[in-house]
């Protein structure tokens, strides 16, 4: 599952950073690890319909993957496009430039010769338009009345298939880049994280930082671009979903019609297989200090399970196990949050294809630092025990699944974005059995999942400070005694 | 003591059923969907927030929804909450503080039980109130941990100076320390008038059934007196300018001036104007020049009190401020092309029916539009009004409206006061 999002310090969230284009409006050398699974090739095109989702599949002569969702609440449409691309496909030679991509995105095209023309038609369409860059996704997606359906699915297939990368957009966007970073790195938050994920992903930092490096966005090249586009803009490393007012069938023919032209290319994951996350050495404490913190931050980051067959059991039991623990009335958040110790806390498991983080997050006033660490490690203690939860925890965490898939799909626009994200990091089929497969974790599921990726492995134990906790006494060396890792007891 | 008056006749407009029981105005919209969701509104707000009482009303709700109720204590209330897989919220805001639950169709009816138990018979525990406290002072603080969140505290303090909007609905730490539990259960037995009550239900029930709960649960509810009064007009005679130095890699910078309310005529032409400006600023600072990634005009207009602003993020603040003022000056000396205007009703709409997709989106709208802007016929009319509006409405939005700018920068920039945004 997608981590909770943090109330108290939503910031936090920037560990599992997805960056937006418009905000307000952003390959190649590899080792070996399991390629992403990938659907096999087909001439036919194949349809299904999935019931119990109301989803409506298919997949186009040159791979495309087809979603579709219908809900004739309201009169709108939203089209998204998906590649798995971004930060794990990214050497530090590329870091950032598949966000960059995403930003060239709306700008010239062979139909549009400018970002002016691009912005003056989205316009005329009434559309609302935005895009995303995230570790194993980059998505872009329109909504617009359902009377625009057609001119809006061509508008998408004219940015998609034909970006033209001038040059002089391509200088100018770098810039624009560029202060999106000034304005990420003027959050305590983002660079508390950024510090936590250059130790848990030592080796390859690059390949899980959507945001990349500045030296590398201020000197891609359109050749760059063209081989991103080259690489992984091809159908059959896409999916496109459509959600709304919209009749799925008609929604198939004109796929099949619009993107007849654009062909097939290799498995990017094939020839650029994703790199091997190496397993943490040791464990590492950083304590960070920034005047504007508004309490004691701490978190907890291990190496979780990959999207992968060997290691699928263990997501299902993480994201059942993580269920269970945000219930208030949870053992957990009972004797953590509400005996006063901390003011926030929560463990969770990112759903991601090549390795996903575990990250147990929490937050205290000052002067409940250590209290508040001291009952964490009790409770990860606890945590490792086979009969820490229940059965009927499990069962009654899918139950709260079940009613929060309800919830997304009650909104036709944002849940398209899910289906994209969960179809670059799991895939459809994934997402449309999760709930019952996590509805049959067994409590030692549960206990397996701590023993092989929790229990007695390194992980890194970063906290965030300010100047005058640390005139307190709020120490590295404190930090590491209240955890237990030795220092200054 | 009289007798009550008869609670009249429900009104139907389109899919939405209007009436009042026990002086509630109660308001449904059967939709068939899977969810529903069900909204408590307390009119007040801001207009009994002072600089000693600011916060009261936040804890208040929020120590209200999480600490259980008389019947249920909080262990058990949040496990039939989980069972239901309800969620049930409150937030306090300008115009009014909204309790909520959203449920699945057939658990509606309980869990509009346990959301009047919530409001009318709180436990309010000390344990929890000292939880709330805390998080709500570590949210106070975390004002000022992102530049972003400093630059709307400030430019919210500058531009409703002497307002009721101008103390935070958050509080302070020095008045949130010290609400005691009392104080709680004061504020919350005060706010029990079905004078101040409004609800709205969207989902999969229909306006008879919503009427039973409401008789059951809030039928022995006092009527009280409460009458909404006008709040000020936010007026500024002089631009003004201030600064915050912080060592960060780009400045923050908002210019705020005052919007027409939604009784005014030239309420609609704001919001196009707006967004006009919004996409103008869009095309010239950032796509053009790059001289920022987030340029935007922003228009507060869901509240009582609008208020439009220039926000933009950029190191070079002087060249970056000149583009955008630049903008507004033509706003107001030309008028903006049909085809320009056409394409900023069409996102509207859809930005409009955007946030209309979910049950608790559509009964927001609802609310906003009869609590706020006076009328819940305005969830029509307020879209045709936007299309009627003309380029010459426009520009005189602009020429009337956006003066007086009041301006706060938050960063490390030497700032030229004579590129911002004066008469």
């Amino acid at each position: 599952m997608k981590l909770r999002p943090w109330s108290l310090v939503g910031a936090l969230t920037a560990l599992t950073v997805v960056v937006p284009a418009l905000g307000l409006a952003p390959p190649d050398e590899g080792g070996a690890t399991t390629p992403p699974t990938k659907p096999a090739p087909t001439a036919a095109t194949q349809r299904a319909a999935d019931a119990p989702l109301a989803l409506a599949r298919h997949t186009a002569a040159n791979g495309l993957e087809v979603v579709v969702f219908e809900n004739h609440a309201v009169p709108l449409v939203t089209i998204e496009i998906a590649f798995r691309n971004g930060a794990m496909t990214e050497p530090p030679n590329f870091s950032g430039v598949s966000h960059l991509y995403e930003h060239m995105f709306f700008k010239a095209n062979a139909k549009y010769p400018s970002q002016e023309a691009y912005m003056a038609r989205a316009n005329a369409l009434g559309i609302v338009f935005n895009g995303t860059t995230g570790t194993e996704r980059v998505n872009y997606f329109f909504t617009t009345t359902s009377e625009h359906l057609d001119d809006a699915m061509e508008f998408m297939r004219d940015a998609i298939t034909s970006p033209t990368f001038d040059p002089g957009e391509l200088d100018r966007e770098r810039k624009v880049v560029i202060g999106e970073m000034d304005r990420a790195e003027s959050s305590p938050f983002f660079l508390f994280s950024r510090e936590l994920d250059e130790r848990l992903w030592y080796k390859h930092p690059s390949r899980k930082d959507s945001l990349g490096s500045r030296k590398t966005v201020g000197s891609a090249t359109v050749q760059m671009l063209r081989t991103i586009q080259q690489r992984y803009y091809v159908p059959n490393n896409g999916l496109l979903v459509v959600t709304g007012d919209v009749k799925a069938q008609s929604i198939f023919d004109q796929v099949d019609r619009l993107y007849a032209d654009w062909k097939r290319g290799p498995d990017p994951f094939q020839k650029f297989p994703l790199i091997e996350h190496p397993p943490l050495k040791k464990t590492e404490v950083v304590v960070m200090e920034n005047e504007r913190v508004p309490a004691f931050v701490g978190q907890l980051s291990w190496h979780g399970p990959s999207l992968r067959a060997e290691e699928l059991g263990a997501t299902y039991a993480a994201d059942g196990f993580a269920t269970v623990l945000a219930e208030a009335s949870s053992p957990f958040q009972q004797r953590l949050v509400e005996s006063g110790h901390c003011l926030q806390a929560s463990f969770g498991w990112y759903t991601q294809r090549n390795v996903g983080p575990i990250n147990l997050s929490f937050a205290a006033a000052p002067n409940k630092a250590e209290a508040c660490t001291k009952a964490i490690m009790a409770e990860l203690g606890r945590m490792t025990a086979p009969d820490y939860v229940s059965r009927k925890n499990l069962v009654d965490a899918a139950h709260r699944l079940k009613i929060d898939k309800v919830k997304e799909r009650e909104r036709p626009s944002e849940y398209a974005h899910l289906l994209t994200f969960w179809w670059a990091s799991a895939d459809i089929d994934y997402y449309r059995t999760y709930v019952e497969k996590v509805g049959a974790v067994q409590p030692k599921d549960v206990a397996d999942f701590m023993q092989t990726y929790v229990t007695d492995k390194p992980f890194v134990l970063g906290a965030l400070i300010t100047p005058e906790m640390k005139a307190a006494g709020i120490t590295e060396e404190k930090v590491r005694s209240w955890a237990g890792l030795g220092g200054d007891s | 003591m009289p007798e009550a008056p008869p609670d009249p006749e429900p009104v139907v407009d389109g899919d939405l059923t209007v009436g009042s029981i026990n002086g509630i105005d109660v308001m449904v919209k059967q939709v068939e969907a899977e969810l529903g969701t069900m909204q408590l509104y307390v009119r007040g707000g801001a207009r009994f927030r002072t600089a000693e009482n600011a916060g009261l009303d936040s804890l208040s709700v929020r120590a209200a929804v999480t600490g259980g109720t008389q019947k249920l204590d909080k262990d058990d209330f949040d496990k039939e909450l989980f069972e239901l897989g309800t969620e049930v919220g409150a937030t306090a805001l300008n115009a009014y503080s909204m309790f909520y639950a959203k449920a699945l169709r057939k658990n509606m009816a309980r869990s509009f039980e346990l959301l009047a138990d919530v409001f009318l018979r709180p436990a309010l525990p000390a344990k929890e109130l000292e939880l709330q406290r805390a998080r709500l002072l570590t949210q106070i603080k975390s004002l000022t941990s992102s530049p972003d969140g400093q630059l709307a505290e400030q430019s919210r303090r500058l531009f409703y100076a002497g307002h009721p909007y101008e103390h935070a609905a958050s509080g302070t730490e020095l008045t949130v320390s010290r609400f005691t539990r009392e104080d709680l259960v004061e504020h919350m037995a005060s706010l029990q008038n079905t004078s101040r009550l409004a609800i709205v239900v969207v989902g999969p029930v229909d306006y008879a059934t919503v009427a039973g709960w409401v008789k059951t649960h809030f039928g022995a509810v006092p009527r009280g007196s409460y009458e909404p009064s006008a709040l000020p007009v936010v007026s500024h005679e002089t631009p003004q300018l201030r600064t915050t130095t912080l060592q960060i890699p780009t400045n923050f910078v908002e210019s705020s001036f005052s919007t027409p309310g939604w009784q005014d005529d030239d309420f609609a032409a704001s919001i196009l104007a707006l967004r006009l400006l919004r996409n103008r600023l869009f095309d010239e600072v950032r796509t053009r020049r790059s001289l920022s990634y987030a340029p935007t005009a922003r228009h507060v207009w869901t509240s009582e009190v609008t208020r439009g602003a220039l926000y933009v993020s950029a190191i070079k603040v002087n060249e970056t401020m000149k583009v955008m003022v630049d903008e507004v000056e033509k706003l107001k000396t030309e008028l903006v092309g049909e085809v320009e205007l056409r394409g900023a009703k069409s996102v509207f709409i859809t930005s409009t029916l955007m946030s209309n997709e979910s049950t608790d989106g559509q009964a927001s709208f609802i609310a906003m539009c009869a609590l706020v802007g006076g009328d819940h016929r305005l969830r029509h009319e307020l879209p045709e009004r936007i299309k009627a509006v003309t380029s010459e409405q426009v520009r005189a939005f602009a020429r009337k409206y956006m003066t007086n700018m009041q301006t706060i920068v938050v960063g490390s920039a030497e700032v030229d006061p004579s590129v911002f945004p004066s008469k």
